[in-house]
């Protein structure tokens, strides 16, 4: 209402003035306050809504609370600019100062519930820092997935991925020389295009069966591009995708372990054939040369029998060294054979009472512990498991020997002994005899080695061969010790549980 | 050596299957030393032995043998050969044979009697134990035993 005076705007009001007297009335002054107002109050509404419009859309938004503090405080301003413009014509300043209260009450909550968010707002990565840290993990995702498909793609064995419809899903590089197929080609096509349907039908139930993750490698045939078949082994592991179960078979081409396993046991065979067939020709050997070996002993015999008078002291020698002779090839031919024979009879174990052997033993050297006065002593023996004939043939040699090989006019002192050695028994036969040089003593039980002459104490030189013999095919160890002129040991040792054979 | 077969008043009739010439003289030697009087005839093949038991061609004019030595070791037809025709020969089987091997691999042993020998010896190495193996053969065979009749 311009061209009032103060006294009207009294009139008009009671007590107050609107704000507009404030302003005298002036249009300029006026109109420019109420569109500032409006203005204001106009963008602080639309600024208000349009926060709570994102708030609303952008359900992720971090600290929305804010958002809604904004908004409202946006809102309240607004209606306090609205507020503005009436004043300028009313006087309702009563119901302006509680809206301002509340306005007042809200800020200060508002301020509040801020100042209370500052330490998040702070440590809230910003947008850029969030896409630097996606980048990061994107870069890393793509190094781990690059590392991943190199070693799948440079792994020699095969790596094959299907779905829950058995069809293929990944094919790496080993597969595609395995197979000859390329990934593309088998990709979304079913694995029995690679495993002829025998073993498919098996995988089939494999992977119904769903068996454990650590199932091992089994060995199925695979079929080529080109419709051959090779034999591989085969694992598989199950895994899930969105809830759906999938499968990843590493595969192994094992055609050429499978041609070496082939040459290896015929190498194997060959090699079991030849000793097999030395072990026949020796038996065959010693066994017909016994033959003629007989004629030759008989004879010389029937010579010295019958003709003796007829031949002079010469010709007696000499017949006594074809006899002997003889005798000595006998000896020998008999230990070949024996030595031969020792494989033909292994294998068959039973319990052996070892002091029941030695009391053989003792009973067949009775002669020659008569002639030699020796004195044979012994501990406990044990029983175990073995050939019974092997190895008293065994403990016989050996004390046969510790009495043999004496130095002349010592009487000889021999002493069995036995140890318990953790998982053998570790049997001695000790000797008060010649003893043996350091520098023969591992050539001992060499077949027909002989350290002494057959006329100074007589032997077929097979003897600790044939020792040798039954200890190993028992799983035994034997072996000397010794010192020249006091004596020798000679060590065995036999398991107390046999690998049954 | 004068004395005769106890029930037959007769020389023992012994047959030698041998080919090896040294162990036929071995055995002559040996049973020219027995006590009891004997014939010993050799056949040096399975074939001649056969012949001869059989009383073919020139044989015709033979009697039977009161024992048959028998060596495994022949040329061409084997001495188990030569056992299991005998002892499948309705006249011959009931002849005595006694195996004389330098063999004493079990399976020759066991071959053997499953064929029906009648003893297995293995050739001794020793003279004297060879005497020794004669002498009991006429021992058991000739003194304690009762053989068949011949015929």
């Amino acid at each position: 209402m311009p061209g009032k005076t103060l006294g009207d705007i009294h009139h008009t009001t009671g007590t107050f003035m609107p704000h507009g007297a404030g302003f005298l009335w002036q249009p300029g002054i006026l109109w420019l306050h109420v569109l500032s107002d409006l203005g204001i109050g106009l963008s602080a509404f639309g600024l208000g809504w349009a926060l709570l419009y994102i708030r609303t859309k952008r359900r992720d938004l971090s600290m929305r609370n804010l958002y809604m503090i904004f908004a409202v405080l946006s809102g309240l301003a607004g209606g306090l600019a609205l507020g503005d413009i009436w004043l300028i014509w009313h006087t309702d300043y009563l119901a302006s100062g509680l809206f301002r209260l509340i306005y007042a009450g809200i800020s200060l909550w508002c301020l509040v519930a801020v100042l209370l968010t500052v330490p998040r707002a702070l440590t809230q990565p910003s947008p850029q820092q969030l896409s630097q840290a996606n980048e990061a993990l994107e870069s890393l995702y793509r190094q781990s997935e690059e590392a991943s498909r190199a070693v799948i793609d440079n792994v020699l064995d095969g790596v094959i991925t299907i779905d829950e419809h058995d069809r293929i899903r990944s094919f790496n590089a080993a597969c595609e020389d395995m197979f000859g197929y390329q990934a593309s080609e088998v990709i979304g096509r079913p694995i029995s295009l690679l495993m002829p349907d025998p073993t498919y039908t098996e995988h089939d139930r494999y992977v119904s069966e769903y068996l454990p993750i650590d199932a091992g490698a089994r060995a199925v045939q695979a079929r080529r591009k080109d419709g051959t078949g090779f034999s591989a082994d085969l694992a598989v592991s199950a895994f899930e995708v969105d809830g759906k179960p999938h499968y990843t078979g590493i595969i192994r081409d094992i055609t050429k372990a499978k041609q070496a396993e082939v040459a290896r046991q015929k190498l194997l065979k060959r090699l079991t054939d030849s000793n097999t067939e030395l072990e026949r020709f020796a038996y065959v050997a010693s066994h017909d040369m016994q033959e003629p070996l007989r004629m030759v002993l008989n004879f010389s015999q029937i010579i010295a029998h019958d003709y003796a008078d007829k031949l002079d002291d010469d010709g007696r020698e000499y017949l006594k060294i074809i006899g002997d002779s003889a005798g000595r090839m006998r000896d020998m031919v008999q230990d070949l054979l024996e030595y031969a024979r020792l494989d033909k009879d292994s294998g068959r174990y039973d319990k052996v009472d070892l002091r029941v052997e030695l009391a053989h033993v003792l009973e067949n050297l009775r002669t020659l512990t008569k002639e030699s006065q020796a004195v044979i002593t012994y501990d406990p023996l044990p029983v175990i498991c073995g050939n019974g004939v092997q190895l008293m043939r065994l403990m016989q040699n050996l004390i046969a020997n510790a009495i043999k090989y004496q130095k002349p006019r010592r009487l000889p002192v021999v002493h069995v002994g036995c140890e318990d050695d953790g998982d053998d028994w570790r049997i001695s036969v000790r000797d008060n005899g010649m003893g043996i040089e350091d520098a023969f003593i591992d050539q001992i039980f060499e077949p027909f080695r002989r350290l002494h002459s057959w006329e100074g104490i007589q032997g077929s030189g097979l003897g600790l061969s044939v020792c040798r013999k039954i200890v190993e095919s028992h799983g035994g160890r034997i072996w000397a010790v010794s010192e020249p002129d006091t004596g020798s040991t000679f060590f065995f040792t036999i398991p107390k549980n046999p690998k049954s054979e | 050596m004068a004395n005769l077969l106890i029930r037959e008043g007769r020389p023992a009739e012994i047959m030698l299957v041998e080919d090896n010439r040294g162990d036929a003289l071995l055995a002559a030697r040996a049973f020219r030393q027995a006590e009891i009087e004997n014939n010993l005839t050799v056949a040096e093949t399975g074939e001649k032995a056969l012949a001869m038991l059989r009383r073919e061609g020139e044989y015709a004019g033979l009697g039977l043998p009161d024992i048959i030595l028998l060596d495994l070791n022949l040329p061409m037809m084997s001495g188990k050969d030569v056992l299991a025709e005998i002892k499948n020969d309705d006249v011959l089987r009931h002849i005595p044979v006694i195996i004389l091997s330098s063999s004493s691999a079990p399976p020759d042993i066991a071959g053997s009697y499953g064929l029906h020998a009648n003893a297995y010896i293995v050739k001794p190495f020793n003279l004297e134990n060879f005497s020794d193996v004669v002498r009991s053969i006429e021992q058991f065979f000739f003194v304690l035993a009762v053989l068949p009749s011949p015929e």
